[in-house]
């Protein structure tokens, strides 16, 4: 909807009115395009044409939203135009008397003036049921009943020719092309015709309109390359004069943050990976917070959205010492919830995450968890909501070649391996120590059983995919002395492809002392040229050399409540809890160019190969090739991995 | 011409169409396949998360008596056929139909041959509602394992026959030593287990 107006303006991003005529409330987003038009969303004039209201209440509905557009306009000068930032600002004061060029009538009809009934057909009740909020226009498959027949909405092309641009203001980039394609779906009988037909030229210039939407400033050049004929209606975007006004912010927001002050990331809907919507503060003492505001929603899982909540809270305390720089600075993760966000200035309140809670075996995702979940896969959960993709591998073509472009990350990564998290947090913890062997073993004051009995086991050290695939198990002898006794894994042998170790394990044994160690022998082999194995391999390797204090309570012992960060020194049992802290063999749960993505969003800076390489974590080669750089595949360049 | 090739791809979709339902996550790949074929139809189950019932078997499974519903696949083709409307008209601009689909990290969705089906996409409910009916058919296992809901045995099928029984080592296959946990058996998928 456009209507002309009769001042002039600078430049004017968009403000929202909140508008009431008749009996309902709506928010209005108005701005101007680069010819001084006013445009307003969703398209609310003609949503006052169909109600049919009197005259007189009509004009008082218009009078109304000329004062409160005037009343917006002061407001956002003063807030927004600095005197030093004048071609923000509007240079003339005449705004204040807004009015439409045009005459009532002409922008909303006779018929509305002279209260002719205008005749009801399925598309008009269409309209009338959008108005009302009956029926979503974003929903194409949804069906509607009149006069005993079923209509769907994807079936009036009209109507969702009017609707694109307040479906589009609800959709991110990623769920518009999904609409899109529901919508060429629905349509899939006339595509391919070369018969010209109505039908045919309004679903083309639907999909123009659409794809001007997805595709931004490159729009005109993907239509060209869509769509064989010319836009019947060259509704221009509002987005150069927005993109002028974002690109002189950015300049500006790229600047690194100086204690206490924050920025407000928000997901570019142009590049739905490109970063997310959280609020990083610079903390007086020169680390950093981020804080998400999430909405746990119930799905079909039985947890309380507060329960779950709650957990992740509790996993981003635990995580947050762990999230560290190169240089050891930290991020602290936060997890508000829109109630408390509410509590923040307007200018500090990130924006919804909606997370809805699902069944045991529903598979986790950023907006959907198991009610399983827990702390590795929220923190890499969380860590998509600041715009981190994933770097596992996705080539196998039985799962369909969706994102075969995707670099995948060697170095340790909780993007691509959620082991990454154990291995890099230190955990205090608290287990139940009550029964053999656990008790016999604490109070025998052999050192080498008790670092035997809470260091990693051989299960620990290997993924249990690997140890499935690619190893083989056998239980060796007892003997009366073990070398290395204060070990629980000790490497035999290794080659490139293959390893060998001993793997040590206490039991419980009925007669004194009440425990026994039993030993099993690993062996392991890649097949000739498997890489994922050899790098598995390797991180096994690693482990089995260096034992570290297990991540969790030994085998036969119960977690007594939450994890605490609070270090011990070394495992010690009071009143049956047996307490020790768990060695983290990583610096950090990220790896620096993690951080520098977190802290820099989409601006260019530290995180620049990132950012290049991790956009095409997403992309596959179907229609054109990858054209991965090489560059991407080095660690170093991606991930910023020291050399 | 234009109808020539459309009924080629309905009557070569008939031979031989897949229908897979995926689910791709850092702690594991996710894949049933089902295998629809004009005289043979497979279900390949390389996971059990999408399971109805609990179940713990992996590996290949055969209709042997009765035959997936007619109508049901006449449903699949008129689905196939639509994409596939959509994807060669986006074909010809440089494009397909997959570049429209929502690509949600770690939301399970359904392919129909090389097509990825969302579920935000308006073809996912009866799509998803075929697969469901797929899976409630009484397949049979020719091939792969079969662990038991103790977790104790694991039992293995070679030509539909059951040819070995042994202890199944939890600590050995899994992540976990005790349920819920998720296992793998060699490299013949992942079973969640409760």
């Amino acid at each position: 909807m456009s209507v002309a107006l009769a001042f002039h303006s600078s430049l004017w991003a968009a403000v929202t009115v909140d508008w009431v005529c008749g009996s309902s409330a709506i928010k209005v987003e108005v701005s101007l395009d680069e010819n001084s038009k006013i445009q307003l969303r969703p398209d609310v004039l003609s949503d006052v044409k169909r109600r049919n209201l009197p005259k007189a209440e009509l004009s008082k509905c218009v009078a109304d939203f000329q004062g409160q557009v005037g009343a917006k306009i002061i407001s956002f000068k003063n807030e927004q135009c600095p005197i030093s930032q004048d071609d923000f600002c509007f240079t003339s004061k005449s705004y204040v008397n807004i009015k439409l060029k045009e005459k009532i009538s002409h922008v909303l009809g006779n018929s509305v003036l002279t209260n002719n009934i205008v005749k009801e057909t399925p598309e008009s009740y269409l309209e009338e049921k959008i108005a009302k909020k009956e029926i979503s226009p974003t929903n194409l498959a949804q069906t509607f009943a009149y006069k005993g027949k079923s209509y769907k909405v994807s079936d009036f092309d009209k109507v969702v020719g009017e609707n694109i641009e307040n479906v589009f203001m609800e959709l991110n980039r990623s769920e518009a092309k999904q609409y899109v394609q529901n919508y060429m779906v629905a349509n899939s009988d006339v595509l391919n015709t070369s018969t010209i037909s109505t039908k045919r030229t309004a679903v083309l210039n639907n999909l123009n309109q659409m794809f001007g939407y997805i595709y931004g400033e490159r729009g005109k050049e993907e239509l060209a390359k869509m769509l064989e004929c010319d836009p019947e209606d060259s509704l221009q975007p509002i987005e150069a004069i927005i993109h002028r006004v974002e690109e002189i912010k950015k300049k500006e927001s790229c600047e690194p943050l100086s204690p206490g002050t924050a920025k407000l990331f928000e997901q570019d809907y142009n590049n739905y990976y490109a970063t997310g919507d959280y609020l990083l503060t610079r903390k007086p003492d020169g680390n950093h917070q981020v804080l998400l505001n999430l909405n746990f929603k119930k799905g079909s899982g039985s947890i309380q959205p507060e329960v779950m909540m709650q957990r992740t809270k509790e996993c981003l305390v635990e995580a947050s010492p762990f999230m560290k720089g190169p240089n050891g600075e930290l991020i602290e993760l936060v997890a508000l919830t829109p109630d408390e966000i509410k509590k923040l200035p307007r200018k500090q309140r990130p924006k919804e995450n909606n997370i809805s809670i699902e069944k045991a075996d529903f598979g986790t995702n950023a907006a959907q968890y198991a009610e399983s979940v827990q702390c590795p896969t929220i923190v890499h959960e969380v860590l998509h909501l600041m715009g981190l993709c994933d770097e596992y591998e996705e080539t196998r073509s039985k799962y369909g070649d969706m994102w075969n472009c995707r670099v995948v990350s060697k170095a340790p990564s909780i993007m691509r391996d959620l082991s990454v998290y154990e291995r890099a947090i230190a955990k205090t913890n608290s287990c139940e120590c009550n029964s053999n062997p656990c008790s016999a073993v604490m109070k025998s004051s052999n050192q080498d059983l008790i670092d035997v009995f809470t260091q990693q086991n051989a299960y620990d050290a290997t993924d249990f995919r690997f140890r499935s695939k690619y190893c083989s198990v056998k239980a060796l002898p007892a003997v009366s002395r073990i070398n290395d006794p204060g070990k629980a894994l000790v490497l035999k042998s290794e080659n490139y492809k293959s390893f060998t170790f001993e793997g040590r394990f206490i039991s419980y044994k009925s007669s004194a002392p009440h425990y026994s160690i039993s030993r099993t022998e690993f062996t392991c082999a890649c097949p000739e040229g498997d890489s994922a194995c050899l790098t598995e391999k390797t991180r096994a390797v690693q482990n089995v050399k260096n034992p570290k204090r297990a991540a969790n309570c030994p085998s036969g012992t119960k977690p007594l409540g939450n994890s605490s960060v609070k270090k011990v020194s070394s495992p010690s049992l009071q009143n049956n809890v047996l307490t020790f802290t768990s060695d983290p063999i990583l610096p950090s749960l990220l790896q620096p160019n993690h951080f520098f993505k977190i802290l820099e969003g989409t601006c260019s800076g530290k995180s620049s190969g990132y950012q290049e390489c991790a956009d095409f974590a997403y992309k596959n080669n179907r229609n054109r090739s990858c054209n991965v750089p090489e560059k991407c595949k080095d660690d170093s360049y991606y991930l910023g991995v020291p050399r | 011409m234009k109808y020539f090739w459309t009924i080629f791809l309905l009557i070569n979709s008939a031979f031989a169409t897949t229908l897979s339902q995926y689910h791709s996550s850092p702690s594991g790949s996710s894949v049933q396949t089902f295998d629809i074929g004009k005289s043979k139809t497979t279900y390949e189950k390389a996971s059990n998360l999408f399971d109805k019932e609990k179940s713990y078997q992996l590996g290949s499974f055969t209709l042997p008596k009765a035959k997936l519903h007619k109508e049901d696949l006449k449903k699949l083709d008129g689905i196939l056929a639509k994409i596939k409307e959509v994807d060669s008209f986006l074909k010809q601009k440089n494009s397909g139909f997959n570049d429209l689909a929502d690509k949600s990290p770690h939301k399970s969705f359904l392919m129909l041959d090389e097509f990825r089906v969302s579920q935000t996409s308006d073809l996912y409910p009866e799509l998803k509602q075929l697969f469901d009916k797929f899976q409630k058919q009484e397949w049979k296992q020719e091939s792969g394992i079969k662990l038991s809901n103790d977790l104790k045995t694991i039992t293995t099928i070679k030509g539909g026959k059951e040819v070995k029984s042994e202890k199944f080592n939890v600590a050995f296959h899994c992540k976990d030593q005790a349920a819920p946990t998720i296992c793998a058996y060699k490299d013949l998928g992942i079973l969640f287990v409760e």
